[in-house]
């Protein structure tokens, strides 16, 4: 089946019209595939139980497939064993997961934390609180005009020997790709601990935590075409035992009296209370669907169809694209001169076409590159040549009419 | 050199829009394009607010876009003045000011501003965080009347 018809949003008739839908925020969070959307529904319609403490068949059924879920994650991300893999919210909760249960305990003041200049404030803002509730220091890497990492900047930084490092793989304003081992292997080179932000990298790269060499790596089901609040932390074998418990609650113990409890290994205790059942399952269904023979193709034709998007929009006056193009996810952020991106984004919407205006979660780096924001067009593995002829074609006419 | 104040008053004499005229633009307009041109068109026709006025303090907070509004009474009548980085928002701020700009107290509070508004049909033309930022403008402005 062509990848487009697989989702429904496309040929749905009151989204459609009068003009197609042109969907090109996948970086914000991509769509769903029926695949998953289907196990969903199924999953409520016809197995709903609870994992790991049914004493019957579909309670069975469920904790097995649910775990199998575990397995397939840890293989997708190259993770050595699936007890590596703690399900969470998402990327967010997976990093303040980290910030609370091995920052709380593991960093004293005086420490240093680093960050990049590019990060979502998902990946800045838990390190930046962290670090003024332990009286630590909280560095943040220089960024380069075209959003890459200041490299001088980070070796320098390096020198002060940080505890932790935290990374985004790719930007999520500007869908740079950062050398992410290369980041990784400095700080590690000093000692610190390292945590990367996958939530930009899992739908368009191929993921191998080992070869990486961190310690944490964090994503979200949505954004790889699963559904939302549920994501992955990837926790590395040999900080497991840095970890303290998060949450208390059932699942988590070992043991419980009146006087004390005892924990059991992680992935348990760090995933106390019932978990987001059917959004595993929907995310093991996207896992199938992103690993699928048609799926691979439409993922290499994206680099065509990124590189035709960037040729047509450096062609029109006065755009200005932020960050380098050359080794990018496929994201294009822009900015045109004269023109807010709040109102380009408003006649886009006029024409259909959906993308995201403004500093995208990630204000530090608009301050770094001194702009107020810019329009972000991200591509999902839906999105083809006629989706950039209708955008292009959308933005001519609303930078005509603003110019009247 | 004028005060501040007597600048405010100046630049709101300047703007002589009004909401009868506004009506009368917008009534024939069906599609969103010349909705949208007309925007444009109208705000330009609002005073060009001095640099020196573009300022942290005047900004109305709940808007997407940076809007800075500045009023001053003069003989009970109320001066407006306001700005926008985004063309768009400058057109809704002539607007709303075509509406209030050199109103009394009591013309501002008798003021059919929702009928207004639903007549021009332009509301459902905007994001919710676009309509929002309209209505944050519309609330400052009738707090100025209490």
């Amino acid at each position: 089946m062509p990848i487009r018809s697989q989702f429904k949003i496309f040929s749905d008739s009151n989204l459609n019209s009068p003009t197609p839908f042109v969907y090109l925020d996948s970086a914000a969070t991509t769509h769903k595939p029926q695949s998953v959307v289907d196990v969903i529904c199924e999953f409520y319609q016809t197995q709903n139980a609870n994992v790991h403490r049914g004493s019957y068949t579909t309670a069975n059924l469920v904790t097995a497939r649910y775990e199998q879920a575990r397995i397939n994650i840890a293989g997708f991300i190259g993770a050595n064993d699936h007890t590596d893999i703690v399900w969470t919210k998402g990327t967010t909760e997976s990093i303040n997961l980290v910030a609370y249960a091995w920052g709380e305990n593991n960093l004293s003041s005086g420490d240093t934390i680093v960050v990049l200049g590019s990060e979502h404030h998902a990946n800045f803002v838990p390190w930046q609180q962290l670090a003024l509730r332990k009286n630590a220091h909280f560095e943040v890497v220089n960024v380069l005009p075209n959003g890459d990492v200041d490299l001088t900047h980070y070796q320098a930084l390096m020198a002060n020997k940080p505890k932790l490092v935290a990374l985004q793989h790719c930007s999520n304003a500007l869908g740079n790709i950062h050398p992410i081992k290369s980041l990784t292997e400095l700080a590690k080179q000093v000692g610190a601990t390292v945590l990367v932000d996958g939530a930009q990298a899992v739908a368009h790269l191929t993921v191998n935590v080992n070869n990486i060499g961190c310690d944490f790596y964090a994503f979200s089901g949505h954004k790889m075409y699963g559904p939302t609040g549920v994501g992955v932390l990837y926790i590395a074998p040999d900080i497991k035992s840095e970890m303290s418990p998060f949450h208390f609650g059932g699942e988590m113990i070992q043991n419980v009296t009146r006087e004390k409890t005892t924990f059991r290994p992680i992935p348990a205790m760090l995933e106390t209370g019932t978990p987001n059942i059917s959004g595993i399952l929907g995310l093991n269904a996207a896992l199938e669907f992103i690993q699928s023979a048609p799926a691979i193709e439409a993922l290499n034709n994206n680099a065509q169809t990124y590189n035709y998007l960037i040729e047509q929009l450096s062609q029109i006056n006065n755009v200005q694209i932020i960050g380098n193009s050359n080794n990018n996810i496929g994201v294009a952020s822009f900015v045109v001169e004269g023109e807010s991106v709040s109102d380009i984004g408003t006649l886009l919407n006029e024409q259909n076409i959906a993308v995201r205006c403004g500093h995208h979660c990630a204000m530090p780096l608009m301050q770094a590159l001194n702009i107020n924001g810019t329009v972000r067009v991200s591509l999902g593995i839906y999105n083809d040549k006629s989706d950039i002829d209708l955008f292009i074609s959308a933005l001519k006419k609303s930078l005509s009419i603003l110019s009247c | 050199m004028p005060t501040e104040q007597q600048t405010i008053i100046q630049l709101s004499n300047q703007f002589t829009l009004t909401d009868i005229e506004v009506v009368k633009i917008f009534t024939p307009l069906k599609s969103w394009e010349d909705k949208f041109r007309q925007l444009m068109l109208l705000g330009k026709k609002l005073p060009q607010l001095p640099i020196e006025y573009q300022l942290e303090q005047y900004l109305v907070s709940g808007c997407e876009s940076k809007v800075w509004l500045l009023h001053e009474w003069s003989n009970d009548k109320l001066c407006l003045i306001a700005s926008s980085d985004a063309k768009i928002v400058k057109g809704l701020i002539s607007v709303v000011l075509a509406a209030f700009n050199g109103k009394t107290k009591a013309q501002i509070q008798a003021f059919d501003l929702e009928g207004y508004l639903a007549q021009l049909n332009l509301l459902n033309q905007l994001s919710p965080s676009r309509a929002n930022g309209l209505r944050a403008i519309i609330d400052k402005i009738y707090n100025y009347c209490e």
